[in-house]
This record gives C-alpha cells, sequence and structure tokens, in this order.
C-alpha cells in the first residue's frame, strides 16, 4: 500500500543567503529593513524561521514557534 | 529457513548482511531513513559533509516513527502518512508560486532537536483533526499541537524535554494563562491515555461531521467543556463503574468503564448490550467501551458480539497507558474500543427485522448461543439478538444456563415474548416435542428411584432422573432434620426416594427420602429416658442453642438457657464452644411429635 506523503518544504543555511538575494532580501535583511510578518521583530539571519509566499510576494517570519504556528494552517503539504 | 541461511552465506557474508538490510528496509521504509541518519551523523559531526542528507533523514525519521507509533496508529482514521523533508533550492522553485506556502528554515546546527521539533509544529495541523481547527481558537488549536509536541520530546529524551521546555513552550505559555490552563489540562489527559485514543478521535469525527454539515461555528466552548468530561473520568476513583453519556452539540458520545469482573460472570453481556443500546437511542454516534486486564475477556467476548450487532461496528481497538492511575502501580497498561454507530437506527430496524422474518411469539428456531452467565444465555435469532433466562433454559427448573447451554452449540428455542419499545427478544428452550414428561417415561408413585442432587433450594432437594425434575420437600428429606448448609453436602450425590406424587401440572416428581427408613422416633423414646445422661459432642453452635450429638448419631438441642444457668463458662457460648468439643448432657425432655430430643447441661441437673 502507498503511504500517503506530506511535504515539509524547507530550506537549507547554504541555500538561504542565494534564495534570499534572488527575492532581493538579503541586503534588506542585514539593513535591518525586514521585520517578522507576525511579530514585528527585525529580521536577521540568525533568527530567520522561514519564508511564506503571501499576496504575490515573498514574507518572512521569526523563529519564535507562535510566529511559525501562526502561518502553518495556510499551507497545504498533502503530496 | 537454515537451508535458506546457508544459501544466502554462499555468497559471503557482507553479500548476506546487505540482503538483510534490503529486506529489513523493504519491510519498513521508515528504517533507510534511520539508517542515513546513522551514517552521516559522524561525517557531518566531523566535517560537515552530507549536511541536507543528515538533517532530512534525522527528520524525516524523527517524525515518521513518532506519528506512526504514538499518534496514527491509536486514530480511527490513521492517516497512514510518510513526512519528507522536501529541500527548496532557488526562487524558481514552484513553493513560492503557491499563496500561503510555508518554507520553514532548518538550520546547520549539529543538534537536530530544534529541526525535529519545528518541522513536527509544521506538521501536525495538516494530519491531527484538519478539519476542526477553523472551529477552535487559536490557544486551543496551540494547546493541541503543544501536547503532541511534549510527548514528542519526551521521545527525545531529555535533551529534547529541555529544548521543548525553553524554545516552543515557555514562549508559548508565559504570556497565555489559557493557553497554559489548557495545556495542563490535555496533558493530564494524555497522562492517563485518553488524550489521542478519545479527545483526539472526537475531534478527528466531529471535524468530519461539521465540515459535512458546512457549519462554521466556533466551538471552542464546547471542546473546553469536553476536556473537562474527560477529566471527571480520568480522575474516577478505582473500582467504579461509569457510565456515561456526552451529548452536546457537537459531540454525541458515551463511555462504559468495565471494570466489574463478578458482575460480568453473573449477569453476563446482556447489562452492556442494553447500555450500548441506550446510548444509540440517546443520540451517540461514538461509544468508548474501556478495559482494564482483569476484564479483557469479558472486553473481548462483548466486541465479538458487537461485530455481529445490527447497529454498531467496531472501528478500532487501541492499547493505552495510564501512567497517573488513582492508587497502586505507577503504571496501568488497559485498552479502549471505539464503537460507531453504522446508521441504522436500532429500534426502527429492530422491528423491521422482526417484520421481514415474520417472527411470532410461539415460533420455534434453532439459534446458536453466543455467551452463558449464571442469569441468562445470549442468542442468535436469524442475526437479532435474544435472551433466554435461566429459568427458561430447560425443562428442568433446578438447572442454571451455564449447566444446559455451551457457547457456540445450537438449540431450538421457542419465542416468549418480542418487546419493540425496548427491542428485546425472550425465548425459551421449554420446547413442547422436547419436554422430557411427555417423552420419558414417569416413575409409578410408590416406587423407588435414584436421582442426582442439583441444588438446595429454601431447604428443599432438586435434582433430576431420567430427565425430569424431582423435588424432595424438607420435610421429606430425614428422620433428624438437616440445617440448609448440611443438605449442601447433597449435591452432586445420587441418592435413593421414594416417589409420593406426580405433579403433571409442573412436570414435577414429589419424593421422599425418609419414607424409605423406618420412624426412628418410637424407638428413640423408648431408648432414650428423661434424665439419661451423655456424653456428647458439639456438632454446631448458634446464637440460640447448641446442637449435641449423643449416641446412636442422635442429635438434640442444648438451648441457651441450660448454658447461660451453667455459669460464667457457658456465657459467651457461640464464641467459646467449638464444633467437637465434648459436653455432658442429660436428656431433659424427648418430643415425639416435634422429633425432637432437648439437652441441659449434666451440671444443671437438681441431684435427687
Amino acid at each position: 500500500m502507498v503511504r500517503k506523503k506530506v511535504n515539509i518544504p524547507a530550506i537549507h543555511d547554504k541555500d538561504l543567503q542565494d534564495i534570499l538575494k534572488e527575492f532581493n532580501l538579503l541586503d534588506r535583511i542585514n539593513l535591518g529593513e525586514i521585520t517578522c510578518l507576525n511579530c514585528s521583530k527585525e529580521i536577521t539571519i540568525e533568527n530567520l524561521g522561514g519564508l511564506v509566499s503571501k499576496d504575490g510576494g515573498i514574507k518572512v517570519f521569526c523563529d519564535d514557534p507562535e510566529c511559525i504556528a501562526l502561518e502553518t494552517p495556510n499551507n497545504e503539504l498533502y503530496e | 529457513m537454515n537451508k535458506l541461511v546457508e544459501e544466502i552465506l554462499k555468497f559471503g557474508l557482507v553479500p548476506a548482511i546487505l540482503v538483510v538490510f534490503i529486506f529489513l528496509i523493504v519491510q519498513d521504509p521508515d528504517r533507510a531513513e534511520k539508517l542515513k541518519a546513522v551514517i552521516t551523523k559522524p561525517f557531518f559531526d566531523l566535517f560537515r559533509w552530507f549536511s541536507k542528507t543528515r538533517i532530512s533523514s534525522e527528520v524525516n525519521s524523527s517524525l515518521n516513527t513518532y506519528f506512526k507509533s504514538s499518534v496514527f496508529n491509536q486514530l480511527i482514521h490513521d492517516p497512514d502518512t510518510q513526512f519528507k523533508v522536501k529541500w527548496v533550492k532557488n526562487s524558481k522553485d514552484p513553493y513560492f508560486k503557491e499563496n500561503g506556502s510555508l518554507i520553514l528554515r532548518l538550520k546547520e546546527d549539529k543538534d537536530q532537536t530544534k529541526n525535529v521539533i519545528n518541522a513536527a509544529k509544521i506538521a501536525i495541523p495538516h494530519v491531527v483533526c484538519p478539519l476542526i481547527r477553523s472551529h477552535l481558537d487559536q490557544n486551543i488549536r496551540s494547546a493541541v499541537d503543544l501536547t503532541i509536541l511534549q510527548k514528542l520530546s519526551e521521545r527525545l529524551g531529555r535533551h529534547g524535554k529541555a529544548v521543548f521546555k525553553r524554545y516552543f513552550l515557555d514562549p508559548e505559555v508565559e504570556n497565555d494563562p489559557t493557553l497554559s490552563d489548557v495545556l495542563s489540562k490535555l496533558v493530564e489527559l494524555d497522562k492517563h491515555g485518553v488524550y489521542t485514543p478519545i479527545f483526539l478521535n472526537e475531534l478527528e469525527l466531529v471535524g468530519e461531521e461539521l465540515y459535512a454539515n458546512s457549519d462554521y461555528n466556533n466551538y471552542s466552548k464546547e471542546v473546553l467543556d469536553f476536556t473537562q468530561y474527560l477529566l471527571n473520568i480520568v480522575k474516577r476513583n478505582t473500582g467504579d463503574e461509569i457510565e456515561l453519556n456526552y451529548i452536546r452539540s457537537p459531540f454525541k458520545l458515551g463511555t462504559i468503564l468495565l471494570a466489574k469482573t463478578n458482575k460480568a460472570q453473573t449477569q453476563g453481556v446482556r447489562p452492556y448490550l442494553r447500555r450500548l443500546r441506550m446510548k444509540l437511542d440517546k443520540g451517540c454516534d461514538s461509544i468508548y467501551l474501556i478495559s482494564f486486564p482483569n476484564s479483557y475477556d469479558f472486553f473481548n467476548k462483548i466486541l465479538k458480539i458487537i461485530n455481529s450487532h445490527e447497529s454498531l461496528e467496531v472501528s478500532k481497538v487501541i492499547n493505552t497507558v495510564d501512567f497517573q492511575p488513582s492508587r497502586g502501580s505507577n503504571s496501568q497498561n488497559y485498552k479502549i474500543a471505539i464503537l460507531s454507530n453504522n446508521g441504522v437506527s436500532g429500534s426502527y430496524g429492530f422491528k423491521e427485522r422482526v417484520n421481514a422474518n415474520n417472527l411470532q411469539v410461539g415460533d420455534i428456531y434453532s439459534c446458536e448461543v453466543e455467551d452463558v452467565s449464571e442469569r441468562e444465555a445470549l442468542v442468535n435469532l436469524l442475526g437479532l439478538r435474544a435472551y433466554v433466562k435461566s429459568s427458561q433454559s430447560s425443562w428442568l427448573p433446578c438447572v442454571t444456563c451455564k449447566n444446559t447451554l455451551v457457547v457456540g452449540d445450537e438449540y431450538n428455542f421457542k419465542i416468549l415474548e418480542i418487546d419493540f419499545n425496548t427491542g428485546t427478544i425472550s425465548m425459551s428452550r421449554r420446547v413442547d416435542e422436547e419436554n422430557p414428561w411427555l417423552t420419558n417415561d414417569s416413575p409409578e408413585v410408590g416406587s423407588k428411584i435414584e436421582f442426582k442432587v442439583i441444588k438446595v433450594h429454601k431447604g428443599n432437594l432438586e435434582g433430576v432422573w431420567n430427565n425430569q425434575f424431582v423435588h424432595i420437600p424438607n420435610e421429606e428429606i430425614s428422620w433428624l432434620g438437616y440445617s440448609v448448609s448440611e443438605l449442601s453436602q447433597f449435591i452432586g450425590e445420587v441418592l435413593d426416594a421414594q416417589v409420593t406424587a406426580l405433579d403433571e401440572a409442573e412436570f414435577k416428581i414429589i419424593g421422599s427420602l425418609k419414607n424409605l427408613y423406618e420412624d426412628p422416633w418410637p424407638k428413640i423414646n423408648e431408648l432414650f429416658k428423661k434424665g439419661q445422661e451423655f456424653h456428647g459432642k458439639v456438632v454446631r453452635v448458634n446464637d440460640n442453642h447448641v446442637i449435641v450429638e449423643i449416641d446412636y448419631s442422635v442429635v438434640g438441642i442444648l438451648p441457651r438457657e441450660s448454658l447461660e444457668k451453667a455459669g460464667f463458662e457457658y456465657a459467651n457460648f457461640n464464641e467459646t464452644m467449638q464444633v467437637g468439643q465434648g459436653v455432658d448432657v442429660y436428656i431433659s425432655k424427648v418430643f415425639i411429635a416435634k422429633k425432637k430430643i432437648r439437652f441441659d447441661l449434666t451440671r444443671n441437673k437438681t441431684p435427687n
């Protein structure tokens, strides 16, 4: 029997900076211009918890578990 | 098997080990992830090699192992899901094009605990109670998830618990007292082993129903009330029998706790089946049948019968553990069976099936016996449950269902009553064609028969001769008289009796034991004169008298008054006198009509 797969999309640290650069976010993060989508905390490379595609753009949230939880239900993970 | 091993080893040890590995991985694909995690760990720790493989295999194997063994296997609808980290490598990845897509950052740390818990946090809402989440406040959703994550962190060891507390638990609960309160209640349910088997399953079922009914209301308060209901159950005192219905929209469930084995043995499955039916009638969609190890046999028996039930089905049987039993050991294993209403209404289905089969009072059917207790038996009448009381289990009123009926065997039964209000059919094994009174020869009045004693009923002996009921009234048992406890020694014995009458209406042979012996009382009166002294032996001590046996096995009564008159030595005779003790008595009176001898103590005798 084939088991259903739940994919957990993830970014590895090695790819993170390249992806941020492609979305023109890296410089803005380094300048302290980007804040968490949910808690408005300033995002750094260290506290970046993940990215979310929203309203045609890419938003960033911090690694506070509550901020991750707020985004979770919008995502379809089943393959 | 040995030959197979020998054949494999012919190719060498390394290929043999590879075959074993392949076999283990094919058997459980999660093992491949575990294997990858183990192999890549040292390279990653030392040189940061295989970083992505190391992280994904650790996350995948931790999540898959935990959810499979501790969550999915306890859910009615096992999602049978495999978690897999999907690396997003550039901005062109399709995930970035889907609105609402979340891409989690998994850090390249040596310690993968945070990554594992983070990934679990993302995955849980998609696999555990996904349909009810939109009906709940955020803090309740978080409490549900944190309870699952807490258990996961416990599996990850002491370090896992510390990481969970510091990075996941404390930040969420410190500013949210409601979340903290709900979480503590859910964790308590989990410690008692009902969180996943009952709480989560109910949320799953309710979520499905709300989705089907396009109901968009918020049910946070109802979920909190339901949590309290379950807490009341798990905080019960040991041994309490709980039967509770919880019919408060959107929840419709019932709980039955099987705890008292003695009740199960005497009353059988019927009281429980009746309760199940009542719960269905009251609108329960699911019923949780809880059993502890001492009731497992009975639990299995009920489940077997429910499998042939017209309105219920066994959805899942879950083995769980109460880590906080109210008393006794540190943990207590138990089982929960989740029974679901299969949609066929009990009373309607009953009437329809009775009519469809044209069942009528007086009809005779061959039915298989499904369960037997002292009081009654459960039989299968064309797929319907029917009951046979002990008094109707045979033409012999002295036997119980357990004496006459064997589970799995078929017998002819007559329908006595069909009650459409309660959905109950009563049957009897007293089928005329099998009445031994009509089919077997009856004895002549005055003749001697050998009958087997089955029981002592109200001081009378009851037994069987030629499959016919024999009744020996108490006054016909002996010339000397027996107590009920003394009569019990005859149970199972074969005794001689003289037939004194035949009761054609009640189908019973009435007999006498004492008629076979000469009345000893005229002789006793002749042999034993008033004032005659004996050294007797105590055979019984009662509150008001002592029974003393003298020569020729003759017994008489030594009354309380005589003992009290004898002074302090016999003042508390019912405590101090022992059976078998010698006692000096004299005959104070012989009552021929009453067939009794009265004694007094020799020391009370007035000197001539």
